[in-house]
């Protein structure tokens, strides 16, 4: 676009349209499908409740977003009088921002994406990461116990949920050979999609993003019977809207970096790379993608109960971050081998890599589980123990 | 020799031949001297024949213008012997005391805690003799004869000036009082009280305000101070970590999770609770105080309004109490059919319990399905009495009306129904590791603890105290049923809720025999003392339609003595005290609820547990406000 543009204005001038242009659609994207999915959820979440959702604005209340998104905006502003006025303003605002910037990155098609990075997935985490900070500022600055204990919370929680998180995709990175979004997505056409390379790392990475979102399970900083709503305890209105803007495009961006890691992202199953078919249909694949994420977390949050904060913290680090160090070893062995083995046999490497891949994957699956296994049994032991037979 | 016989003569026997008994229709009941009132419920709890556990209930009775004028009564429960007692004593001096209980039975706690908010009645020894259900600044003690019923707008003002020139013990509110008593010289209370003198000059005082609202939420730990022994604060071991400053948070009145208007006072080291004070009394109604005031009949709606969680419980509990004044039973249609309405209201009651409890954890889906199977028992409610919550279908007598023609049809469906789903609510939490993680070892009441801290029902069942009055003090047709008591050992809130869970399912088999065993006949007893003529007859006969028109407004009497009478609720025992005058109105109606009793052990279990740990126990405990603070 700075090209064609730069026929009628300075080269500097187009380039500051160009990303001007690119920013404005790349955030209008994340805020309608952020409206999509508090739609999406509300139906969702109502079927597995055998209820129906809403249905009152709209048909199929396919207008409560906008609904509710008017309720927000008109509801009043309240900063506590006890509050520290400058710090409980910057949360909302400090929460935001990273949510959207991190969509820059991620490519909709071939050469397609705000901006292709070779430093993609790193810039990825460290703008995410700084949204903690506008959640600890919001918990702090809103003066109230409930919202401090909430931001402590997340910040351990998200700290905490970093390591295996980003751990979990160096094997994709080695696998690729690459940082960039885009290359990822190149090597899943040549090697085969890294959920079948890679499963571990995936179940991993979902956990993590689960966490690093806040999302039931994992949605101690805001449990609502526990801590109220934590650190958004005391805003309301926009300020809240903010916060809850901030939740929904995290998970649809997270559910997106999920489907462009590890399936392919707008790629069309068994057809090839070349396609030109990719260039058309390549953001709705990978929004089709996203959204059987969002569908996951969405079903995750119908179904379980909250984590304990301890047993939280235990499951990071004693059982993701080894697990994630496991993964990284298998395939720093693997690798090579099987890029030997396809030199000497002649046959192309995905057809080697996903046996033995997923042979590995399953075998150490099958450790951890035989593991996990012997420890339940044991308490059901412990419970049946403690069962008295009635009279 | 009855149980209660052999008691009587222990007690004559250690006390002297002075005492006086008092039966009335198996509720034997002993005057016992003030300053032998320790000795005597001491002899009662130690000696291995008597052996009677627990102090299920302690409450005065207030004879205004006798002197002595309070008469305090203990109910006593033997658990091995499955036997009641009770004992009275009057209490002496100015201000009237007695001496505690709380040293045989720390359970006695919050009961003399009440006893005193309620009378002014002081309970000598007591460590910690605080008001529970009044607010701390209240000045006068509600149950007392001689103060005011009523008269009293409903202020909609922070203002505590404007509240206080509206309540009825200000000038303008005895204004209003006298100009009742004009109209209806007949209103006991509160006019009598406009007419002495006394009265009116302590009250002509304004109270001054006291800063109200603000000062009572601004209270530091030490002002709610410790609930007695069992919460005494922990030596800190960690005295030289710089790390251990405590921060005290109010978890709740106005909290998602705790139920309703329980305030926790909760002093936390981090995540971690250092102690748990529960402060309760936000939904104090005076429903004793207004059911003093009304008829039986009349008094028997606000027992729906107290457990409103299992409205048929207190129904029950409540008219098997006026029952047992009158010496009457049942007919046996209406005895079957109570079963059959109570087991249901013990699933609806359970079912809201593990629902909320889920979605406490943060489950929200098994909570919608607990509350959807829940309405239908709703549905089964409102056919059969037209409403679908606040019943009042079980009263003195039998029931309300006759049963619906269907009720056999649409209660089976459910019974049907119910289990399949009982089954999924089960696999979706039991069936999940964060779940068992969140509730195994979490919150352990021990056995030890159970019966000294007045813990009963399914809390007592979980910590593996063998105890069902159902199974071991029947009554109704519960003798006649088949159905087996869920024990569980370990105490923790895991327990507590399998063993809802097994109870709900015995309900379901107690449900289905009882409505196999429905005999024909009449729903409501033929004794015309207390039921109101058919009203066919009503139509055809003068003297019937007189008849009914006086059972409706002046109610029927009972005659005088004391009673009580307890069943198994969801939520462990419930039962009634009631003392009658002879008159048409209860002269004293105590309710005992379960779960006030038990309450008072929350803080034990949750001592070095996480926030999360606390939700979950408050869950698991299942307190119903509306039956703490009545």
């Amino acid at each position: 676009m700075a090209d064609f543009l730069s026929q009628f204005m300075p080269a500097w001038l187009a380039l500051i349209i160009q990303h001007v242009v690119v920013g404005a659609v790349l955030v209008v994207f994340a805020l309608t499908n952020m409206l999509g999915i508090t739609w999406i959820e509300r139906k969702v979440i109502g079927r597995l409740q055998d209820r129906i959702g809403a249905n009152r604005a709209g048909p199929f209340g396919l207008l409560q977003p906008l609904a509710d998104m008017v309720k927000i905006l008109t509801k009043e502003d309240i900063t506590p009088t006890a509050a520290s006025r400058v710090i409980y303003n910057l949360g909302p605002l400090l929460v935001v921002p990273p949510a959207l910037l991190v969509f820059a990155v991620l490519p909709f098609g071939a050469g397609v994406s705000g901006s292709d990075l070779n430093i993609g997935l790193l810039y990825i985490f460290a703008v995410a990461s700084t949204s903690t900070l506008g959640i600890l500022i919001a918990g702090w600055g809103s003066n109230n116990k409930y919202s401090l204990l909430g931001a402590m919370r997340a910040v351990a929680q998200m700290v905490s949920y970093e390591v295996p998180q980003a751990l979990s995709i160096i094997g994709i990175v080695m696998l690729s050979g690459s940082l960039s979004l885009q290359q990822i997505v190149q090597r899943q056409s040549e090697i085969g999609w890294f959920v079948l390379l890679q499963p571990l790392a995936f179940v991993i990475f979902l956990i993590a993003a689960m966490a690093e979102v806040n999302r039931t399970p994992f949605d101690l900083p805001e449990a609502e019977s526990e801590i109220i709503a934590g650190h958004h305890t005391e805003y309301s209105g926009l300020k809240f809207g903010m916060f809850y803007l901030a939740e929904y495009i995290n998970v649809f961006f997270i559910s997106a970096l999920a489907a462009t890691l590890f399936l392919g992202g707008y790629q069309i199953p068994f057809v090839p790379a070349n396609n030109p078919v990719h260039t058309i249909l390549g953001p709705f694949v990978l929004i089709g993608k996203t959204f059987a994420f969002v569908f996951l977390t969405i079903w995750l949050r119908g179904t379980l109960p909250r984590v304990r904060v301890d047993h939280l913290m235990g499951f990071a680090w004693k059982a993701l971050v080894p697990l994630c160090l496991l993964n990284i070893f298998m395939t720093a062995v693997l690798m090579p081998l099987v890029g030997l083995w396809s030199a000497n046999l002649g046959i192309s490497e995905a057809y080697i890599a996903i046996p033995v891949m997923l042979l590995a994957n399953a075998v150490l699956a099958g450790l951890v589980l035989w593991w996990a296994g012997r420890s339940t049994r044991r308490r059901e032991t412990r419970l049946a123990e403690q069962v008295v037979p009635a009279q | 020799m009855s149980h209660a016989d052999l008691t009587f003569d222990k007690l004559r026997a250690q006390f002297g031949d002075g005492l006086q008994r008092e039966d009335n229709h198996g509720h034997v009941s002993i005057l016992v001297p003030t300053e032998q009132i320790v000795a005597a419920a001491k002899l009662l709890l130690t000696d291995p024949e008597l052996a009677y556990t627990q102090v299920v209930d302690i409450t005065a009775v207030d004879w205004w213008g006798r002197s002595p004028r309070f008469e305090v009564v203990y109910q006593f429960l033997s658990h091995p012997n499955h036997a009641r007692f009770s004992l009275r004593t009057y209490a002496q001096g100015d201000p009237p005391t007695v001496p505690s209980l709380t040293s045989v039975f720390p359970g006695a706690n919050w009961f003399e805690r009440e006893t005193y908010d309620m009378f002014g009645v002081r309970f000598e020894g007591h460590p910690d003799l605080r008001r529970i259900l009044m607010p701390h600044n209240f000045n006068d003690h509600p149950l007392r004869r001689d103060f005011p019923l009523g008269y009293e707008e409903v202020a909609f003002s922070h203002n505590a000036h404007e509240i206080h020139k509206r309540k009825s013990f200000t000038p303008q509110g005895l204004a209003l009082a006298a100009e009742a008593k004009q109209q209806n010289p007949d209103i006991l209370i509160g006019a009598q009280s406009v007419s002495d003198p006394d009265y009116k000059a302590r009250w002509s005082q304004p109270i001054e305000p006291t800063g109200g609202i603000r000062q009572h939420t601004g209270v530091a730990l030490e002002d709610v101070a410790t609930i007695g022994p069992m919460a005494e604060p922990t030596p800190s071991e960690d005295l030289d970590d710089p790390f251990s400053g405590t921060m005290v948070m109010n978890i709740g009145p106005h909290h998602p999770a705790t139920h309703g208007v329980l305030r926790l006072v909760t002093e936390l080291n981090g995540e971690r609770i250092v102690r748990v004070m529960p402060d309760i009394g936000f939904l104090h109604t005076g429903i004793e105080k207004t059911m003093e005031s009304k008829s039986y009949l009349k008094a028997l709606p606000c027992t729906d309004r107290t457990g409103y969680a299992s409205p048929l419980h207190c129904n029950m509990a409540f008219s098997g109490c006026i029952e047992r004044l009158l010496g009457l039973d049942a007919p046996p249609k209406a005895q079957w059919a109570r079963v059959v309405l109570l087991e249901l209201d013990r699933i609806s009651s359970h079912l809201l319990c593990i629902g909320s409890a889920s979605l406490d954890m943060g489950a929200s889906s098994p909570f919608l399905w607990a509350v959807d199977d829940r309405e239908q028992v709703y549905d089964i409610m409102e056919f059969t009495s037209g409403a679908r919550m606040m019943t009042s279908f079980i009263r003195p007598g039998g029931l309300a009306y006759d049963l619906p023609q269907g009720f056999d049809r649409v209660v089976r469906r459910y019974l049907d129904y119910l289990p399949s789903r009982l089954d999924m609510i089960e696999e979706v939490l039991v069936g999940n590791p964060i779940f068992l993680d969140r509730t195994q070892n979490v919150g352990v009441l021990t056995k030890a603890d159970v019966l000294p801290y007045n813990v009963s029902g399914p809390h007592a069942r979980a910590s593996g105290i063998d105890w069902d009055l159902r199974r071991d003090m029947p009554y109704l047709i519960y003798d006649q049923l088949k159905f087996d008591v869920p024990v569980r050992t370990t105490g923790d809130v895991y327990a507590r809720f399998m063993i809802r869970f097994a109870e709900m399912r015995e309900s379901l088999k107690i449900a289905r025999q009882a409505l196999d065993g429905i005999p024909a006949g009449r729903w409501m007893t033929a004794d015309r003392k207390v039921a109101p003529p058919p009203k066919e007859e009503i139509a055809i006969s003068m003297e019937s339609l007189i008849h009914h028109f006086k059972i409706w407004t002046e109610g029927f009497r009972t005659p005088p003595g004391q009673a009580y009478f307890a069943i198994e609720s969801p939520r462990g025992e419930m039962g009634f005290f009631m003392t009658s005058d002879g008159s048409a109105k209860p002269y004293r109606c105590h309710e005992r609820s379960g779960v006030f009793a038990s309450l008072q052990a929350m803080p034990l279990v949750c001592k070095d547990g996480l926030i999360s740990d606390l939700i979950a126990i408050i869950a698991s405990w299942d307190p119903i406000l509306g039956e703490i603070d009545r």
